[in-house]
């Protein structure tokens, strides 16, 4: 897998250096590209000719293939929020569904987000579309990708709304409101909206945002005691509930966590840096074990989020931005089907 | 210039030893033999610059590093009828390796320098000479890149003269690499790919040079160079986040005596006029001057920031309560729709408040914290008491209030400390940094204006440079970094 990726940046960075922007290449076989130029929506299929889908002039962003592949949503942006709209179309351009974000009329008063932040696809099914309403706290609106109707809201406090891979839950922090002093929050985890944890009057502070396992039975996120020492693990599994998992490293040393199939990881920062970091798992959802290496989903997903950066480096140099891609079995496809803005 | 010249009327290859005779007598009489030592006065820093310590013609030569495809040297006995520069053999960016040299093919060296010490590059120029491209070798000393066009003279293949190319230099590290590499082609690499030799990297001598920075406000920088009498160049650099670092230029007054030169900010457009804020970054901006021999570069820092505007919700967005026709309190509001949801009940006295509210505005004071009611006061909600209270003001992250127009939000890794207020071009001085959250990432600030939806109208997510005060390592201040 790894020569195929060096393989794809090669090409692509070989056709860029041609300085035509009319033959950017995806490169590897089976890679969709879709990307904003010229606030028109391009694509290019198998490192084959960049070709608009859109031709209205209207400002756009996000482009951002569903999970099958077969259809492209994106943000027709305005600077008015309630004249901005999803739009999404097939892989011929043909509008399939376009709705508002946020409809203004005189009943309507538009005080959540204030520009759209980013897109998300549920399982080809639904689109999720966030905005910031303050420096924290982020507007998560989940609509009817054909019908455009809006189906949920949650507002997350600034920890970021998990979603689980089938599209059917969503995770996140509550409790933690941005204008309020970290000693009156009350943090809580609540899956859809029903709290999990705590349940109790102990208050915690999460360090993480919760992380979905592959099958979405399982959810994770890292936590600590207010104002205490221990911090842990909290594992929920769909048939089991919650347990805490204690943590016997500083908390500044847990560099990451991650899932691998139905196993969770725990990657630690080894001493002294730059050595290699430690790879524990999550033993019998209580205990940690410590690993030989990293799974190999976890590898490829690293690769792919650096395949993704290099490719936006080579695109952005070509004059186009906000590129997605999207492939069935190449490395790529471990990254989840969502873009934001990036600084 | 005599042992070219024998080299010529003779015809053959002048062998390694005697030239460093040559050399040997002649240097103690004052007499410049080589093309490449004319402009030097310390020793030849390159390690092999005239290509003679190696015969192979597909190994890179010692003491130089590949970039790209592998080449080795070619003796001038293979082509006769290619004049000589110096010793043996040359160097093709072309050769037995890779015939087609392509582009980004090159050597490279590094060698160790003095900071501010001036230094000289020489070192003999031709091409392959045949075909109808013109190829671009581009020289690059440190982070100064000089292209070197090559257009086929037409004489044929391996006949055009050498000529000797000089670059001075003013180090700025403890070390600089020097890089040969065919950067571009009009039609194809392969008949007329550049060829070198005699490379020479030497000190000339203390740099006399030097410039000094003054900024006159927060988009105009005077540089000023001793001696006078230079000429000035500009370059700029993106160190951190994003590519939309200011625009730096000569004012249109400045012309090549000027001195000192005004150099113009200009904030950067911005990529997306509608939409999203995009973030700016951190770009740096080296200023060369040259002064006959001597030549000093010295850069300073200029952050930009994507801007966004940010409200704290306010009661009469939210609906209004509605009295009822036969008296008592309110116990319906306008309805008011939400992104779908449809909001019309009227709340009274919520917990630790008094009075009768729209039940959409206590669920966004829930949901954000705090909220101005119509008469102005503040008021805070509490998860952990689950009770409102009245707060004389609204704080953010620091603990400090919130004073519309005149703070802002900003990301912890780029202003990490309190107190740090910025000067924000077309916006304002002396703004306080005393807000933050993950909303709000990398060059990106978030302007607070206040309470109330329409305080935001109208404002453009623009990208506009920035200054600390006091001055952040991210974060450069006024007085230039």
């Amino acid at each position: 897998m790894k020569s195929s990726i060096r393989g794809a940046i090669i090409l692509l960075a070989g056709v860029l250096s041609l300085s035509s922007i009319n033959r950017i290449a995806a490169a590897q076989t089976g890679i969709s590209l879709a990307m904003v130029l010229h606030d028109e929506i391009y694509v290019s299929y198998n490192g084959g000719e960049l070709a608009p889908l859109t031709a209205d002039r209207t400002a756009k962003a996000y482009p951002l293939w569903s999970q099958n592949g077969k259809k492209i949503a994106f943000v027709e942006t305005n600077s008015d929020i309630t004249s901005t709209k999803v739009v999404v179309i097939d892989h011929n351009g043909r509008t399939l569904a376009s709705f508002p974000v946020h409809p203004g009329s005189s009943t309507t008063r538009n005080v959540g987000m204030r520009d759209v932040e980013g897109l998300e696809w549920l399982a080809d099914q639904n689109i999720v579309v966030t905005g910031s309403i303050n420096p924290s706290t982020t507007e998560y609106d989940v609509f009817d990708a054909i019908t455009g109707r809006q189906l949920d809201q949650f507002f997350d406090d600034g920890r970021g709304m998990a979603f689980s891979p089938n599209g059917r839950q969503y995770a996140h922090i509550a409790g933690g409101p941005h204008f309020t002093p970290a000693d009156e929050q009350a943090n809580n985890l609540k899956i859809g909206h029903s709290t999990i944890f705590p349940l109790d009057q102990r208050k915690v502070t999460f360090l993480s945002a919760p992380q979905w396992s592959a099958d979405s039975h399982s959810l994770s996120v890292f936590a600590a005691e207010y104002n205490g020492n221990a911090h842990y693990v909290v594992l929920w599994r769909e048939n089991n509930g919650v347990s805490l998992v204690n943590i016997p490293f500083a908390a500044d040393v847990v560099q990451a966590m991650f899932w691998s199939g139905s196993n969770l990881y725990l990657s630690i920062m080894s001493d002294p840096p730059p050595s290699p970091p430690e790879i524990w798992q999550v033993f019998g959802g209580k205990t940690l074990i410590r690993a030989a290496a990293a799974p190999e989903a976890a590898r490829l997903a690293a690769s792919a989020e650096a395949l993704s950066e290099q490719m936006q480096e080579l695109v952005a140099a070509a004059g186009g931005s906000q590129a997605n891609f999207w492939c069935k079995d190449c490395a790529l496809a471990a990254l989840p089907r969502k873009t934001s803005r990036t600084d | 210039m005599f042992l070219q010249l024998w080299q010529k009327s003779v015809g053959k290859v002048t062998s390694c030893p005697g030239y460093v005779l040559a050399l040997m007598l002649f240097a103690g009489a004052g007499v410049s033999l080589s093309h490449a030592s004319s402009a030097s006065s310390g020793p030849n820093l390159v390690t092999n610059g005239g290509f003679e310590a190696s015969t192979s013609e597909t190994t890179t030569p010692p003491g130089w590093t590949n970039i790209g495809h592998h080449e080795g040297v070619i003796p001038y006995s293979n082509f006769p009828q290619q004049p000589v520069y110096q010793g043996n053999n040359f160097y093709d960016l072309g050769g037995y390796g890779d015939p087609l040299g392509p582009i980004g093919d090159g050597i490279e060296q590094t060698v160790a320098t003095v900071p501010g010490t001036a230094y000289t590059l020489t070192f003999g120029l031709s091409g392959e000479n045949t075909g109808v491209s013109t190829e671009t070798l581009t020289v690059t000393v440190g982070s100064h890149a000089t292209n070197f066009p090559l257009t086929p003279t037409g004489t044929g293949l391996f006949t055009r003269p050498f000529t000797t190319e000089t670059i001075k230099y003013s180090a700025t590290a403890n070390s600089t690499t020097i890089s040969f590499v065919t950067t571009a082609a009009t039609n194809g690499t392969g008949a007329n790919d550049p060829l070198i030799d005699g490379v020479v990297f030497s000190a000339t001598g203390t740099n006399t040079s030097a410039i000094a920075f003054a900024r006159a406000n927060l988009t105009t920088v005077l540089a000023t160079g001793t001696p006078p009498a230079g000429t000035f160049s500009l370059s700029a650099t993106r160190i951190a986040g994003s590519t939309n670092i200011a625009k730096a230029s000569f004012a249109t007054a400045t012309t090549s005596g000027t001195n000192p030169a005004t150099i113009d900010l200009a904030d950067p457009v911005n990529p997306s006029t509608v939409g999203a804020p995009t973030a700016g970054g951190l770009g740096s901006f080296t200023v060369g001057y040259s002064v006959g021999a001597n030549a000093a570069t010295k850069s300073f820092q200029v952050p930009t920031f994507g801007m966004s505007c940010y409200s704290t919700p306010l009661e009469s967005d939210w609906g209004s309560p509605i009295i009822p026709v036969w008296g008592g309190p309110p116990t319906a509001c306008t309805p008011v729709t939400v992104n779908g949801k449809v909001y019309s009940s009227a709340i009274t006295n919520p917990s630790g408040l008094a009075g009768t509210y729209c039940s959409a505005f206590i669920e966004e004071v829930i949901t954000e914290g705090v909220g101005t009611l119509n008469n102005g006061t503040n008021v805070k909600y509490s998860p952990s008491t689950t009770q409102f209270s009245v707060v004389t003001s609204i704080t953010g992250h620091d603990g400090t209030p919130l004073l519309p127009g005149k703070t802002v939000a900003r990301d912890l890794r780029i202003i990490p400390d309190t107190g740090v207020k910025l000067s924000l071009h077309n916006i304002g001085n002396g703004i306080l940094a005393n807000d933050a959250g993950t909303a709000i990432s990398g060059y990106r600030l978030a302007l607070y204006k206040g309470a109330g939806k329409s305080v935001c109208n109208n404002f453009n997510n623009q990208i506009v440079i920035g200054a600390c005060q006091p001055a952040e390592p991210n974060c450069p201040g006024s007085a230039l970094k």
